[in-house]
């Protein structure tokens, strides 16, 4: 006979309590598998979402800037095996009808070799094959100027349109329907190359090369050899790596915050299998007395209580892996469902998944299983068949209650960076577990006093449910050190919660500086400002422009740069920069320089550091000089007269680059300097500040109303709309982090359940004799009831001590998008947490405490 | 002697009276007869033995008293008020203060001290704490165990706890004390002793006193036995020289 009929016949004995443990490690298995799950296909759909924007290209070479370059360049790449096809382009603006204001974009494709291009046919109604001035457009250009197939329309390319322009008309040969809405510019149109170069005067010219590779893991290697094989004028990007590490970073700290979360639910449930285990062991000490006696070695006994946690964390274990599956896709749908994202079809349940799941059941079990499963083994034979034998010996409590408090010390600590090193994960968990003994042993000795306290309600209940928490003080300190562990968790989250926010308000509010960003569909003049100012509750505007879409610095670096165009008579007034060069300094006395000097700038602190220049230092700058009427390329030196901080407008990009890492000019030195691509003096959008006591929407929704046809309304940004967004994205992170949590307070009432169940049947009996001294049915359910509160209780102490102490801890080591963030007293978070307790408690204690209450005397009094 | 009793008796209204009473329990579909009509009168201040083999329905025909189970059919009064129509909250109120329950083994709640064992059906009945204290104090001094108040359960010898277990089944001032077996598991020497402080108590206290035995010591102490056999009661007998005595104060 095997051994192991042992554990095979006890697993089903006590059904419930077995049932709810497999239950918990079915709960943290499935979170891990749900969160991986998730994130897997999340990047998996963000990879193809890439693949779609970016066709199949990998890596584009361009000379900077929107210059162009030989086409001999080409040959540079004839010896690279790793890229697999290459695609030549030229790209250049175009103006329909000539008017500066309706740019768009001319794609010169050689319709033969173009691998993108060719990606596109499906896509093409009509007739794909382009040559001379027949072309292809797009969807949205054939909406804006209603051209349909055969239809013709005049555009005149950048070269020629400042000479007053050969404008050249071209014939609408396909359109070409955009699968999905993922590019920023949609108005462009697919026309030959060869012709293309021809009328903008380029020949054999070309404004980048895009390139795919065979193996995409290899981009970043190629990207470094392009770079040394083109030599550092020409810049080399990896849009879908670049995005797939900026999507990484992104989410880094979100994903951080998940495996703590899942890992929070782990620990947890290890405690709940310690429980279940450590009851079952204690229950059948006979059982272990009598395999003693027959000769069965510790191994053997060992063996038999493993198998049984075995068997558990299998059931566990395997419903965790399918409650992942459907986790995984409540995840996806509240996480994916806004945001551009497309839905994701399949959720893959892959090997490495599945094992990560099942590893984590088994830590589950094994961590929670070994000590009770050894203890089973140190029972001798006349402690298991003799009662008497058994029970008191009451060692000291004093070692474990200053190793608790060392536990608790050493932790916070730690967590709250006091000694010289850290260990993160670790060091919350220590001083919650310290927190836990410490009050375990507190409760074993101050129940007494503290039946006073719990009176309030009935005395002889009071007395009864605080005596007997004192009593089995391990497995309701499980209880509720699970609740507490878990809440500190969502008071920790919560105080989190409050700092982002607040950090994000105050960062946008920096960044932004002004009250709206009006952008206009189409480019206005500068002069434009006067009309804004006569609505009623602008206060202030300025008009702002770019270089499109930048240009090149040369020195001290060869690099890319962004260009910002302001107007230094108003800008200041809106946008407060503090100046940190040159010293003491102040705004206005820079701006006035940058009005005076059309070889002025002023840049960001930041792209100072990453040019290694300061006040005073100059730049040389890749620009445009006009010579008898005509505009050719010229490098002009620009002297830095001032250095600012401040995350000024972070959040608005311009083709490459993030205005907040720009160099600021006038427009004054745009119109000498640089080739004004939409026209002179014209603004791309314009600053406002409201007055007092406007609401910047509404401000917004007049201005919009006043001037219908620039489309303000879709395009502008307000505060509020950033806030509410920036709001939106942190709430549904932590929808998700909280969502995981509450699974690991679901174990903690679970854990409470399953204590609940023991009490009551172990104290069947003194039910018994209660009833018949005549404690009523509703006594009873509020004695066992009024055990479970207490513990959820106990716990949300608990939690509130270490929640601080860990949120505290965690706010100092963490800056949001570099701001610090305030540690916020989370007094909303404990109010979540209390409630969470209290549905925890009774969850788990309702149904033990009704089952006592109906039990009948006569039924509680027999042996 | 036998004929005055009889009539002493006939005056009194019964503490407790029960009515060709019957309980069957069900094994499955097998009906088990613990009572096949019980007809009894118990009065104010008696002690009473009950006695027979096992399983001839001695625990259930005090769980009916008890108000713990209700009959198959026939009745039982409890000073006049009819148990078998009473909802579960009069039961509750009726054992809270009428009926007091001494049990074999495992009597006593464990966390609770003997004090508060004894105060506990007081708290139950919201007494307030003045008269809690005073009672209690008195009760245990009653049982001999004044200097034992403050030890639990675990600390007192089995028939310290059941004398712990007489003083709590007083508190409330019951009319009717119920015992199931409260010596058996007790030597007969401690045994007497606990049925000596029960008697005693009791008769302090004019508290009518149900006591279920197999020992003939015990029974001894009683004024009368009462032999159950087979669910029915076959013989009773009246102890000499006591019930004078209790009827005469
Ligand atoms: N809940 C029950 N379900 C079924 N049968 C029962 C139940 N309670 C008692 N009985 C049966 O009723 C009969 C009387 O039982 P009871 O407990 O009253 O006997 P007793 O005289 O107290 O015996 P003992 O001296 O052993 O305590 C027995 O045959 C017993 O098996
Ligand atoms: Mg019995």
């Amino acid at each position: 006979m095997s051994l192991l009929k042992i554990p095979v016949r006890s697993f089903p004995r006590r059904k419930l309590r077995n049932f709810l443990t497999a239950i918990a490690v079915a709960l943290s298995v499935s979170l891990l598998v749900g969160v991986n799950l998730a994130t897997d296909s999340a990047s998996h759909a963000f990879r193809e979402y890439l693949d779609k924007a970016w066709g199949g290209t990998d890596l584009i070479v361009t000379y900077g800037a929107p210059c162009s370059f030989g086409e001999d360049n080409l040959t540079l790449l004839e010896n690279l095996e790793e890229v697999k096809d290459v695609a030549k382009r030229l790209e250049v603006a175009a103006f329909v009808n000539g008017d500066p204001a309706e740019i768009i974009e001319a794609r010169g494709v050689d319709p033969s070799t173009d691998y993108v291009y060719r990606g596109y046919e499906d896509t093409i109604r009509g007739e794909w094959r382009i040559a001379g001035e027949n072309v292809v457009i797009t969807e949205a250009l054939s909406e804006n100027y209603g051209l349909e197939i055969g239809d013709t329309f005049t555009v005149t390319t950048r070269k020629s349109s400042l000479e007053g322009g050969r404008p050249c008309t071209l014939r609408v040969v396909g359109i070409y329907e955009l699968a999905e809405k993922v590019e920023f510019n949609r108005l462009y149109f697919f026309v030959d190359l060869d012709y293309l170069q021809h009328v903008s005067d380029l020949e054999n010219r070309i404004t980048s090369i895009h390139l795919k590779v065979g193996d995409f893991e290899k981009t970043a290697e190629i990207k470094e050899t392009l770079r040394e094989l083109f030599g550092s004028e020409f810049e080399v990007y990896a849009p879908k790596l670049e995005a797939v590490e900026v999507m990484k970073s992104q989410t880094e700290s979100f994903r951080r915050g998940l495996d703590a979360m899942v890992m929070v639910s782990l620990v947890v449930c290890i405690f709940l299998v310690f429980n279940t285990m450590f009851m079952s062991v204690r229950e059948r000490t006979n059982e272990i007395g009598i395999l003693r006696s027959v000769g069965s070695s510790n191994f053997q006994v060992f063996t038999v209580f493993f198998t049984e946690s075995l068997l558990l964390g299998g059931v566990g274990i395997l419903m965790g892996i399918f409650a992942g599956l459907i986790l995984a896709k409540v995840f996806v749908h509240v996480f994916m469902g806004v945001g551009g994202f497309p839905e994701i079809a399949s959720l893959v349940l892959t090997p490495e998944i599945i094992g990560k799941g099942v590893l984590a059941g088994l830590l589950a079990v094994l961590g929670g299983a070994s000590y009770p499963a050894m203890a089973a083994c140190r029972v001798t034979v006349d402690q298991a068949l003799r009662p008497e034998m058994r029970g008191t010996r009451e060692g000291s409590r004093v070692p474990y209650f200053l190793a608790g408090v060392l536990l608790f010390v050493s932790g916070s600590s730690l967590h709250l960076g006091l000694l010289p090193f850290r260990l993160p994960g670790v060091d919350s968990f220590a001083l919650l577990i310290g927190a836990i003994v410490v009050t375990a042993l507190l409760l074993g000795k101050g129940s007494d006093s503290l039946s006073r306290k719990l009176s309030g309600l009935s005395r002889s209940l009071g007395m009864l449910v605080s005596r007997n928490l004192g009593r089995k003080t391990l497995r309701t300190a499980v209880c509720f050190g699970i609740i507490g562990m878990s809440l500190s968790f969502i008071v920790m989250l919560g105080g989190l919660k409050a700092g982002i926010v607040e950090a994000m308000e105050g960062g946008i509010e920096e960044s932004l500086g002004a009250d709206i960003i009006l952008i206009s569909e189409k480019n206005l003049p500068i002069g434009f400002t006067e009309n804004l100012l006569a609505v009623g509750g602008v206060e202030e505007a300025t008009p702002v422009s770019i270089v499109y879409p930048g240009t090149k610095c040369l020195e001290p670096e060869s690099r890319s740069l962004g260009i910002f165009v302001v107007d230094p008579e108003s800008f200041p007034a809106i946008i407060r920069q503090d100046f940190v060069e040159p010293e003491g300094v102040s705004p206005e006395e820079v701006y006035q320089r940058l009005a005076l000097d059309n070889e002025a700038l002023v840049i960001p602190k930041h792209l100072a550091e990453e040019l290694g220049v300061h006040a005073g230092d100059s730049l040389v700058l890749e620009s445009w000089v006009e010579v008898g009427g005509q505009r050719i390329p010229d490098n002009t030196t620009f002297t830095v007269v001032g250095v600012f901080t401040g995350a000024i407008l972070q959040h608005v990009w311009i083709g490459l680059h993030p205005l907040s890492e720009s160099a600021v000019i006038s427009f004054e030195s745009q119109a000498e300097h640089f080739y004004p691509m939409w026209g002179r003096d014209r603004a791309w959008a314009f600053l406002l500040n409201v007055s007092q006591g406007y609401s910047p929407l509404a401000v917004l929704e007049r201005v919009s109303q006043e001037f219908p046809e620039y489309g303000f309304q879709s395009n502008s940004l307000t505060y509020e709309d950033m806030v509410e967004f920036g709001r939106e994205s942190i709430d549904r992170v932590f929808y998700i982090l909280f969502a995981v949590l509450y699974f690991s307070v679901f174990i903690g009432a679970i854990a409470v359940a399953i204590v609940m169940v023991m009490n009551v049947t172990e104290r069947r009996r003194e039910v018994g004799i209660l009833r018949s001294q005549g404690m009523s049915r509703g006594q009873v359910l509020l004695m066992f009831l009024g055990e479970a509160i207490a513990m959820g209780l106990i716990g949300l102490v608990i939690s509130i001590a270490c929640g601080t102490i860990i949120l505290k801890g965690t706010t100092m080591a963490m800056a949001f998008d570099g701001l610090r963030v305030r540690m916020i007293l989370p007094l909303d978070a404990i109010l979540h947490a209390s409630i969470l307790a209290l549905v925890a408690a009774l969850f788990g204690g309702l149904y033990p405490a009704y089952r006592a209450s109906k039990l009948t005397v006569v039924e509680s009094l027999r042996r | 002697m036998g004929e005055e009793h009889l009539i002493a008796r006939s005056r009194l209204t019964p503490v407790v009276e029960m009515r060709n009473l019957k309980k069957t329990y069900y094994l499955g579909e097998v009906p088990v007869h613990a009572l096949r009509g019980v007809n009894l009168r118990l009065f104010s201040g008696e002690f009473v033995a009950i006695m027979g083999p096992s399983g001839s329905g001695k625990t259930t025909l005090l769980n009916l008293i008890g108000t713990f189970d209700k009959p198959t059919s026939g009745k039982i009064y409890i000073e006049g008020k009819d148990l078998t129509k009473m909802g579960e909250e009069e039961l509750t109120a009726l054992r809270r203060n009428k009926i007091g329950f001494i049990f074999q083994f495992y009597n006593l709640i464990p966390v609770l001290t003997a004090f508060e064992n004894v105060e506990l059906p007081m708290l139950i009945a919201g007494r307030p704490r003045g008269e809690r204290v005073k009672r209690v104090r008195e009760l245990l001094g009653l049982v001999g165990l004044s200097s034992r108040s403050d030890h639990r359960p675990d600390e007192l010898s089995g028939g310290e706890q059941q004398r712990v277990a007489i003083a709590r089944a007083l508190a409330n001032r019951p009319s009717i004390i119920l015992a199931d077996e409260p010596t058996g598991d007790l030597d007969t020497k401690t045994g007497a002793e606990v049925v000596r402080a029960l008697r005693l108590a009791a008769e302090k206290e004019n508290v009518t006193v149900v006591v279920v035995t197999h020992d003939p010591v015990v029974a001894q102490k009683a004024d009368r036995i009462l032999e159950i056999r087979d669910g029915k009661i076959r013989r009773e007998r009246v102890i000499s020289g006591k019930r004078g005595k209790v009827a005469g104060r």
